[in-house]
């Protein structure tokens, strides 16, 4: 079983993977919608309260160790109902992974290769990801540790090169947001991209030490945090009251970099950083398909499910969404409620019913 | 062996397929099939079919950009001038390919130079594409021609191949005199974007002697919303830039009484601070300059390099810089547009008292008391201690 999964990943190697799969998109498209000066207090809340969801997570990953989500829905629902259980997890981490892929997509139509067609372009993007999770968890795992820490050397390399441009006075007034207003926010960060570690109930169980898990996912959300801190701070600050107006100020932002004429066009960076991350995030969600697949199908072999899982997580990719227009709409109004199931009702249902079952029961531990 | 052939066979085919995906497939951009754009005008004109954008790009010719040896003798233009007519920019821009046989290539353009007739009437038609179209860059300057955009982007300038550069560098080095107020395209973009702060752009004008044409920066363009409504002059502009606290060097020239001589003073280093306060409960603001100074010319022969002198000097100095600013603050309160920033200050530094007179700011504004302290301290006097040439 599960021969994706050989070779064990350490509690180091968690907290990069993790932290390159949430900065996954979130390295481009700030969560929470426009920012204003508060919103890096939403940030930290909505980091706040993706915790209490990971608390969740690692309950449920504990109390059945080296078992993922579809083998935990198995035991806890009982048979019938414990596959429309994975089954309906199965589609959001699929449904997620196509997300993911559109954002790839977006981007690249409209700021880098605007005539190359989408198709070529998604197949390729996937493809990677696809080759990624064909050679192992392992091979994604290792990629992050190069990756990440490229990121996060990226990020603060950026912000240094637009110290020049950082107006302090684009970041006043704080504390002016409305409560319910701020509360929204930091909802909208809490399930995008805090939240969307319950897909990592299907990379846990192939952690060397379980018991060392939680304090991975908390540097692994405070580095998040940190690098989205930095990165939303820098934008508003050159941008300021024009950051809602472009569709990635990330990116915008670091177009103006323009020292001495020759380190200019450094924008390239950002997206480097994106594309990076988004292939971990991508490469995560379609290794914790594939594995979940072939565990809920029974199959020998999880091999043969990948380059299916390639095709149709490029094609809903492509399909899925009309438009930028409606990506955004989508990530900011739909997404919150989309994911408030999978990331919350599913994990903490099946936790309440395992605690109230006893489950695992002594003697029938694998 | 059986390895090594693997290896290599593997090796093979990564490099070919690399050989052949890495020249780029359908976005390809291949120099000698591109326009690269230095400069860009915008006007409005009217045609037979009507009100039409008449658009101007300066378009380098690579060819003929060559070696200062080369240069001498061939006495041809290494750029060319294109116009295309268009409803939008967009449309324009498109329409260039009707002459040219090349596509018009924007992330090389410098300046962005609007027509004034077209400025009057709103820059809110035209700026989006610059905004919205991933090729311009945010960091180009844009001017308000007085007059034709295109007439100021037909002229060939003295030391530089290209005009649209000798603008752009024109602009950049607006500090030896801190008169000219440069402006980016992402300036502007904020500015139209501001609900109180509103717009400023260079001017750039045409001058015609009977030998020769040239292109000059004169003043400043001032704008209520995206509406040009006036112009500062140079020295207004300098007040508007103390204000911002843009000014990075100039002189500053003063008759020292009770002689008749002129005395030029160079500005070393400025600092500025706007402080937003509430009086009685009604906006007031400080303005706060401190400027360091140094003698630049004398032009009487007594020695000025004591202190008691000195003291009346810097207290000239700073009467002069009060003068600029108040100049500006006079046409910012007759045009009533707030280009200072006072009302993002106090949006930002005062935000509670904001929200109950931010909505009435256009009211407020003209009225709105601006008091301005300068001081200002000569710290050098140059080389010389008094006029060089004794009595």
């Amino acid at each position: 079983m599960a021969e994706l999964a050989q070779g064990r990943i350490s509690n180091i190697q968690l907290v990069l993977l993790l932290t390159g799969f949430l900065l996954g998109t979130s390295i481009l498209i700030l969560p929470g919608g426009d920012i204003h000066p508060d919103t890096w207090l939403a940030f930290l809340l909505g980091c706040g309260q993706g915790l209490i969801l990971a608390f969740i997570y690692l309950a449920l990953a504990r109390r059945f160790p080296g078992q993922t989500f579809v083998k935990i829905a198995e035991a806890v629902w009982g048979r019938y109902i414990g596959k429309i259980v994975s089954l309906a997890f199965l589609w959001y981490v699929f449904h997620a992974g196509a997300l993911t892929t559109t954002n790839f997509l977006d981007f690249i139509k409209v700021s880098i290769l605007p005539s190359t067609p989408a198709m070529l372009l998604v197949l390729m993007l996937v493809g990677v990801c696809a080759a990624a999770v064909w050679s192992g968890l392992e091979v994604i795992t290792r990629c992050s540790e190069v990756l990440v820490p490229l990121t996060i050397l990226f990020t603060l390399f950026l912000a240094l090169m637009l110290i020049p441009d950082f107006k302090a006075a684009n970041l006043q007034p704080v504390l002016q947001t409305p409560l319910p207003e701020l509360l929204k926010t930091s909802v909208r960060v809490a399930t995008f991209p805090f939240g969307e570690t319950v897909i990592f109930l299907m990379i846990l169980p192939f952690l060397n030490k379980q018991n060392k898990s939680l304090s991975s996912v908390v540097i692994a959300f405070a580095l998040t945090v940190f690098i989205l801190i930095t990165g939303m701070l820098r934008t508003l600050g050159v941008l300021g009251n024009v950051a809602p107006l472009y569709v990635y100020p990330l990116y915008q932002a670091t177009r103006s970099i323009d020292l001495g004429h020759t380190l200019t066009r450094l924008e390239i960076l950002t997206s480097i950083n994106f594309l990076t991350m988004g292939f971990i995030k991508a490469s995560v969600q379609l290794f914790a398909f594939v594995v979940g697949l072939s565990q809920f199908l029974g199959l020998k072999s999880d091999r043969t499910l990948v380059v299916p899982a390639w095709l149709l997580m490029s094609l809903l990719g492509l399909y899925n969404l009309p438009g930028v227009a409606e990506t955004i709409a989508f990530t900011h109004t739909v997404y919150p409620f989309y994911a408030l199931p999978f990331e919350v009702f599913i994990p903490l249902a099946t936790l309440v019913v395992a605690w109230l079952r006893k489950l695992p029961r002594e003697g029938q531990q694998p | 062996m059986r390895r090594l052939l693997r290896t290599t066979l593997a090796l093979t085919l990564v490099l070919t397929v690399s050989v052949f995906s890495s020249i780029g497939c359908w976005d390809k951009k291949e120099l000698d099939k591109l326009a690269i754009v230095a400069g860009f005008g915008v006007d409005q004109v009217q045609t037979a079919e009507g009100d039409r954008l008449l658009l101007t790009a300066q378009i380098i010719k690579a060819d003929q950009v060559i070696s200062p040896e080369q240069a001498g003798g061939s006495g041809k233009q290494s750029f060319l001038t294109d116009q295309s007519y268009g409803r939008t920019v967009f449309e324009g821009v498109r329409n260039f390919t009707f002459e040219s046989s090349r596509r018009l290539f924007f992330p090389h353009n410098r300046v962005l130079i609007i027509g004034e007739s077209l400025a009057r009437s709103g820059l809110h038609p035209i700026i989006d594409f610059f905004i919205r179209d991933p090729e311009p860059r945010p960091k180009q300057y844009v001017l308000v021609a007085k007059g034709k955009a295109a007439d100021i982007l037909s002229v060939k300038t003295g030391l530089e191949e290209i005009p649209a550069l000798a603008i752009y560098e024109l602009l950049q080095d607006y500090g030896a005199t801190s008169k000219v107020y440069p402006v980016t395209l992402q300036d502007l973009t904020k500015d139209l974007a501001s609900k109180t702060k509103t717009a400023v752009l260079p001017m750039i004008e045409l001058v015609s002697t009977s030998k020769k044409k040239t292109i000059m920066l004169d003043g400043t363009a001032v704008f209520k919303s995206d509406r040009m409504v006036g112009e500062l002059n140079i020295n207004e502009t300098r007040g508007l830039l103390w204000v911002l606290g843009k000014v990075h060097s100039g002189i500053i020239v003063f008759k020292l009484p009770p002689y008749r001589h002129d005395i030029s003073m160079e500005i070393l280093e400025a600092n500025r601070q706007i402080r937003p306060e509430l009086r009685n409960g009604k906006p007031h603001v400080t303005v706060v300059i401190d400027v360091e100074m140094i003698i630049g010319e004398i032009t009487l022969t007594k020695n000025l390099t004591v202190p008691r002198e000195n003291e009346k000097l810097e207290r000239m100095a700073s009467q002069g810089i009060k003068k600029e600013i108040r100049a500006a603050l006079a046409k910012a309160r007759q045009f009533n547009t707030d280009f200072f920033g006072f009302g993002e200050a106090f949006h930002s530094r005062r935000p509670k008292a904001w929200k109950t007179f931010g909505p009435n700011w256009d009211q407020i504004f003209p009225q709105l008391p601006v008091e301005i302290k300068v001081s200002t301290v000569i710290r050098r006097v140059g080389e010389a201690t008094k006029f060089p040439i004794l009595q």
